[in-house]
């Protein structure tokens, strides 16, 4: 038998997907070398005028919004008390786990000396950046979704004790994680609170906080839904009883709830328009991009995740997850690079270079193949045998 | 998909809903921007109803050139809109005559006359092929929500129009005389601006202008005169044509030698101005002690040839008691005073140079109150600008006045006076902060024998600059003027001490770089250090 | 069902979004520090000759630029200041001809780049110098995204020690009381050094002294909530490449509202997610105790029930043999009685 699934194991390490994540960690190691020797300016296409990229607008900000989907599944399944998702805590932590240390990994490449990260902290603090904000939210969140993914590598490991200890912890650190996040996520579009002369009217708020807050709820959700199509068929062999059990209820409860945030999402960005009566913007070509957003990127999916919550329909539900998906990472990218210096002609206007878009892909792929071994290793989408039930 | 159709029709709705949202919207002119074309001359807002109630519609626009230019192609006259009058003048206003007899059109019929005879003609027209304006139900094509707004240059008449007019045989002259002030003015001897007339006390002043100047402009056309005036709007109040109609007047003023001929009015030659004088008409008795500003012999017969025209003093009408009060008359910024008008013309790139740098303040000090307040003064100091003899102007008959005004201003110098030139040093060498350049040579003479040259033959600066080295104190200021001026060192040293002073090396550079600049010296530019001084090599 | 999440986040969310207004101390208003200096750039005055970028370059021992500082010609194009030039000057054409600005920092008074800062790499010095710290100084470049006039620089070709550049109102030579090198280089006194106060009222009477020369504002007064570095205009200030749509807030007044946020969330939050939590595990015990008890009904009627029904069908079944028991009974009685005529019928045989 041993015979058996050691042959099974042996399949070939060529498949496509292999060969397409090794080609994007090979170019994502050469330009890793290019940035390091030649600086910023090397690799990227920032300038005197245009300081943040695609490492900022798309790793950390999209990053850190699709990493949501860990406070919002831990806080449904323990604070709000619906056991049911709780097969579906677990893959939404590491996934958030993995996507936020991703965000510190990249900002590694972003940030001029990244060995100096933890001086904000722990060296000088500039407490009234909205940036030392984040950075001390974010550490600590990581800090939060590290131990409360490490239940699932003691099991793997057998260390009961310890796991128990943390376990015992879960509710604490859930609260904490919420809290954490709230701060996070509505720093990072307080950060662009500071710049109303360069960013376009149409995004610009003093309500920013609440709009990169709310959407990020959203954008959890969302996530989980994607995430788990996504994973359904590679992992299925993987996944427990309760897991496929619970899983279409899982979809069906989220599609319901990211409805109703994205119907609350955009009341709040249409008053967020009436308060600042940016109405006639809207008949420019900023404003048509805003409308698509608006229109296709938040009242569409609310309105397919409406009907197929009520029909009961999950293909709707995930489609309307994708696009949910691409709509979080259109707004990131209208605020932090589409309506950013939206004032300077066309030719100062900034646009990714190959070398940017290299890292951003080397960066996702390094986050799959972390989720694909971690998952396929340690009791993610299913019950360690040594701890069923002492959830 | 199992609810296809109910999908279907609520997208529909919202479609609908969304259509009927927009289009509200846009009719409330909440969306898009206002249009930016330039407003033109031409554009009248026919509110007439509004005297009469509150407007359900916007004003009409309406655009009269256009019109004029359409009936013209066409080959209909004015007639078509105005009538005319028992005297056959044509009527300012639409379809109808605003006397006695006619009835007082009521709101409802007023807007019919309107509707009926605009939208009737623009009907016509189009039948006959012509491009055309709005018709029945087209309502928004005059009732304009943001409409065009008029833009349109004040028409006025200066000297040089007023010439045009006064100079012209196609004019018919008065009965028995050489002029032909009567064809416009109503009564002889009391010639002024229609603004002043008894007609425009009552109508509204475009009304008063229009009828006298546009329809005897179009009686002349009718009677094919040589040449007549304009009758559209653009005429007198477009840019454009006003622009074009002021380069032709310049070259036949270029042609007749520089200067207008005089208007024949009767004007004095000089006039003996005495502050506050006429107040104390009552009480003057000649042998009264003196009191009060020595009297001013102002030179009208120069200021004539000076100024655009008779109202830029005679703010009131020449017919009116001017303003002489101290404001009326001594006001720096107002180009209509005294010294104000000075003030301008020292604006001049021959002037600019030394006066620029001046602050405004400066226009009126002591020392320029007496080149005018100089009448019979006494030489006593405390006494210095009061007249000595007792000469009291409110006992004076005006023959007597304008002959002693004459006598002052006959002596006054034709030319500046000027500094002797070997008085005038040919270099001056400027080596105090000599560093990184050389020593600068300075072509002291050249300079000042230049600025001279640009004043010889300009009466202001002969009689402002009272003494010879007043020229002297534009570069050497702030002292007592003097052929021996102190060197810019005594006062000036290091930077920032007193604001309002600067450093020695910015005072050299900002005297001599503005003087350059405003009296628009191309050379030496200021960015050329090496031009003034060169470099030092070492 | 989630919809108790949304509507308790959002509900919470709400409460920050009333906090979008500045939190202000009381009606309580900071000046500047008394001693701040500043610079006053006459634009009337400067006439493009450059020696101020040549004077900061030689003071700051920046590298030689490719274009000589006498050459006029970059003129042409207008240019920003970058990590190796901290100060341009750019030709601006108009109504009056043409016009020469001088780009640099501005110094202001609530520095959006030290606010921003989250290692507070740059200070605003008492003496108005806004001064920048490479010792901690990360990289993250919110600085750049934070300054409203765009101008610190990075170094992008520095793959390890990349700073970030700017004027520093040459704070060291100030230190020495000397002017800074721009200031000091100008032969036409366009720059004037010294307390802010001072630039101010020397501004206003430049404007009174000759109305006609300047524009009746000093940029820099009010905008962005004041800046060291002022500047006096001939032609309307957007005609020389500044923004006059800046606003008079200051960098921190406006992110004020976020940070002010901040910590009403940690302290709320744990109450209302330890509330929601304690309500949902009340709910959870509530209508567990509640199936308990259903259960524990339905068991008893259950068991009632077959009870009774036991009852029932153990008299039916009680019954039920009762009435065989009879039956037998009586077959047997007439199964007796049977014979007895058979006998009685053969015994009539016999006799």
């Amino acid at each position: 038998m041993s015979v058996e699934t050691t042959a099974v194991a042996k399949k070939s390490l060529f498949t496509p997907f292999n060969i397409i994540a090794g080609i994007i960690l090979v170019a994502g190691l050469v330009v890793t070398v290019m940035r390091f020797t030649g600086g910023l300016g090397a690799v990227t296409n920032l300038d005197q005028n245009n300081p943040w990229g695609i490492w900022i607008g798309f790793d950390l900000l999209c990053g850190v919004a699709l990493a949501a989907g860990g406070y919002t599944t831990s806080a449904a399944c323990y604070l709000f008390g619906l056991k049911k998702y709780h097969a579906g805590v677990r893959p939404a932590i590491l996934t958030a786990f993995l996507g936020y240390a991703l965000v510190v990994f990249a900002l590694g490449y972003d940030v001029g000396r990244p060995w100096r990260l933890p001086y904000p902290i722990f060296v000088q603090q500039g407490t009234t950046s909205l940036l030392f904000e984040v950075g001390l939210c974010v550490m600590l969140y990581l800090t939060v979704l590290f131990i409360e993914f490490t239940p699932a590598a003691f099991e793997w490991l057998g260390m009961k004790k310890i796991r128990n200890i943390i376990v015992k912890m879960t509710l604490a650190l859930t609260i904490l994680g919420v809290v954490l996040s709230t701060l996070h996520q509505s720093s990072l579009g307080a950060l662009f609170t500071i710049a109303p002369s360069k960013l376009h009217p149409l995004w610009y708020s003093q309500y920013l906080p609440v709009f990169f807050f709310v959407s990020s709820i959203a954008a959890g959700l969302s996530m989980v839904i994607f995430e788990g199509t996504l994973s359904h068929k590679p992992m299925h062999h993987l996944m427990d009883e309760e897991y496929l059990n619970n899983h279409d209820d899982l979809i069906l409860g989220f599609g319901k709830a990211a409805s109703l945030v994205l119907f609350g999402y955009f009341s709040i960005k249409v008053i967020g328009l009436a308060y600042d009566n940016n109405w006639h913007y809207l008949t420019t070509g900023y404003g048509a991009w805003f409308l698509v957003e608006m229109l296709g990127f938040v009242a569409l999916p609310s309105f397919l995740y409406a009907i197929g919550a009520r029909d009961k329909n999950l293909t709707v539900i995930r489609w309307a997850a994708g696009l949910t998906v691409l709509g979080i990472i259109v707004n990131r990218f209208n605020i932090s690079l589409v309506a950013f210096n939206y004032q300077l002609p066309s030719a100062q206007r900034y646009f990714p270079s190959w070398g940017e878009i290299t890292i951003s892909l080397f960066v996702v792929t390094i986050g799959v193949l972390a989720f694909r071994f971690i998952s396929t290793r340690m009791p993610i989408f299913y019950e360690h045998p040594d701890y069923k039930g002492e959830h | 998909m199992a609810n296809g159709k109910r999908i279907l029709r609520l997208t529909a709705i919202a479609i609908t809903l969304a259509g009927v949202l927009g289009f509200q919207l846009e009719a409330m002119g909440m969306l898009g921007s206002t249009d930016e074309t330039a407003g033109r001359p031409d554009v009248i807002m026919i509110d007439t109803i509004a005297r009469l109630e509150s407007l359900e519609q916007p004003a009409a626009v309406f655009k009269h050139d256009a019109h004029t230019k359409a009936l013209k192609d066409q080959g209909m006259s004015c007639e078509s809109c105005h009538q005319k009058d028992a005297k056959g003048d044509l009527t300012l206003t639409f379809g109808r005559q605003e006397d006695e007899s006619g009835a007082e059109l009521t709101a409802s019929g007023l807007k019919d006359m309107y509707h009926d005879n605009c939208i009737s003609c623009h009907v016509k027209s189009e039948e006959k092929g012509f491009k055309t304006g709005p018709k029945v139900g087209e309502c928004r094509g005059c009732h304009q929500v943001r409409p065009e707004t008029a833009d349109r240059v004040p028409a006025g008449m200066d000297n040089m129009l007023h010439f045009v007019h006064w100079d012209s045989k196609i004019i018919p002259a008065d009965q028995g005389k050489e002029t032909n002030c009567g064809a416009c003015h109503k009564k002889a001897g009391e010639e002024d601006s229609w603004r002043f007339s008894d007609l425009a006390k009552t109508e509204p002043l475009k009304d008063v202008f229009h009828s006298q100047c546009v329809t005897c402009h179009q009686s002349l056309i009718e009677k094919k005169a040589e040449r007549s005036g304009p009758v559209q709007c653009a005429g007198c109040h477009g840019a454009g044509e006003i622009a074009t109609r002021n380069v032709e007047l310049a070259k036949d003023l270029k042609a007749m030698g520089g200067t207008l001929p005089r208007l024949p009015r009767k004007q004095p030659d000089a006039v003996l101005m005495a502050p506050g004088a006429k107040d104390k008409e009552a009480e003057a008795k000649a042998g009264d002690k003196p009191s009060g500003m020595a009297p001013v012999a102002f030179d009208h017969k120069l200021h004539e040839a000076k100024s655009d025209s008779c109202m830029t003093c005679h703010k009131d009408g020449v017919n009116a008691k001017l303003n002489a009060s101290f404001e009326a008359l001594h006001n720096v910024n107002d180009p209509a005073t005294c010294v104000g008008c000075h003030v301008q013309e020292q604006k001049k790139p021959e002037c600019a140079g030394c006066h620029e740098a001046r602050p405004a303040t400066k226009a009126l000090s002591e020392n320029s109150c007496v080149t005018c307040h100089n009448v019979d003064v006494t030489a006593e100091p405390g006494f210095r600008l009061m007249a000595s003899a007792p000469v009291n102007p409110a006992a004076m008959s005006k023959e007597e006045k304008e002959a002693m005004a004459a006598k002052v201003i006959a002596a006054r110098p034709e030319t500046q006076a000027m500094v002797a030139e070997k008085d005038i040093p040919e270099f001056v060498n400027i080596e105090a902060l000599a560093d990184q350049y050389q020593p600068s040579k300075m072509p002291h003479r050249k300079i000042v024998l230049t600025l001279m040259k640009g004043m010889k033959d300009n009466r202001l600066a002969a009689t402002f600059h009272t003494s010879p080295e007043a020229v002297c104190a534009g570069c050497h200021h702030n002292a007592p003027a003097t052929l021996t001026p102190p060197k810019c060192a005594s006062c000036h040293g290091k930077p920032f001490e007193t604001e309002g002073r600067p450093g020695l090396k910015a005072a050299y550079h900002g005297q001599c770089m503005s003087c350059h600049q405003e009296m628009k010296l191309e050379k030496p530019a200021a960015t050329n250090c090496v031009a003034c001084h060169e470099k030092k090599t070492n | 069902m989630l919809r108790r999440t949304f509507l308790g986040l959002l509900g919470a969310a709400g409460a920050s979004a009333a906090l979008a207004t500045p939190a202000k101390a009381a009606n309580k208003h900071f000046g500047p520090h008394p001693d701040t200096h500043g610079v006053l750039f006459d634009a009337t005055r400067c006439i493009g000759c450059r020696k101020c970028e040549q004077a900061c370059n030689e003071v700051n021992e920046l590298p030689e630029p490719e274009k000589k500082f006498d050459d006029l010609s970059v003129l042409d194009t207008v240019r920003r200041s970058d990590e190796n030039t901290f100060t341009v000057v750019n030709r601006y054409q108009t109504a009056k001809g043409p016009v020469f600005r001088k780009q640099q920092c501005n110094h202001c008074l609530e520095p959006a780049c030290a606010s921003a800062c989250f290692v507070r790499a740059f200070k605003k010095q008492p003496n108005g110098a806004v001064t920048y710290d490479a010792s901690v100084c990360v990289g993250c470049r919110y600085c750049m995204v934070a300054c409203p006039f765009s101008v610190p620089a990075y170094e992008y070709n520095e793959p390890l020690t990349p700073r970030v550049r700017k004027c520093t109102m040459c704070y060291p030579r100030l230190q020495e009381g000397k002017l800074p090198g721009c200031v000091e280089k100008c032969p036409k006194e366009a720059l004037t050094f010294g307390p802010r106060a001072e630039l101010i009222r020397i501004a206003r009477k430049r404007i009174e002294t000759y109305p006609d020369r300047y524009v009746n504002h000093i940029y820099g007064e009010h905008e962005m909530g004041g800046t060291s570095w002022m500047y006096l205009s001939g032609v309307p200030f957007s005609e020389i490449g500044m923004r006059e749509d800046l606003g008079t807030a200051s960098a921190p007044e406006l992110t004020a509202g976020p940070l002010a946020a901040v910590p009403i969330v940690v302290g709320l939050w744990p109450v209302l997610l330890g509330g929601i939590y304690a309500v949902t595990q009340r709910n959870a015990k509530v209508a567990n105790a509640e199936r308990v008890k259903a259960v524990k009904d339905a068991l008893k009627r259950a068991g009632d029930e077959a009870e009774k029904k036991l009852h029932e069908e153990l008299g039916k079944a009680e019954q039920a043999s009762q009435r065989r028991i009879e039956v037998e009974v009586k077959k047997a009685v007439e199964e007796a009685l049977a014979p007895k005529e058979e006998d009685a019928g053969t015994k009539e045989e016999e006799s």
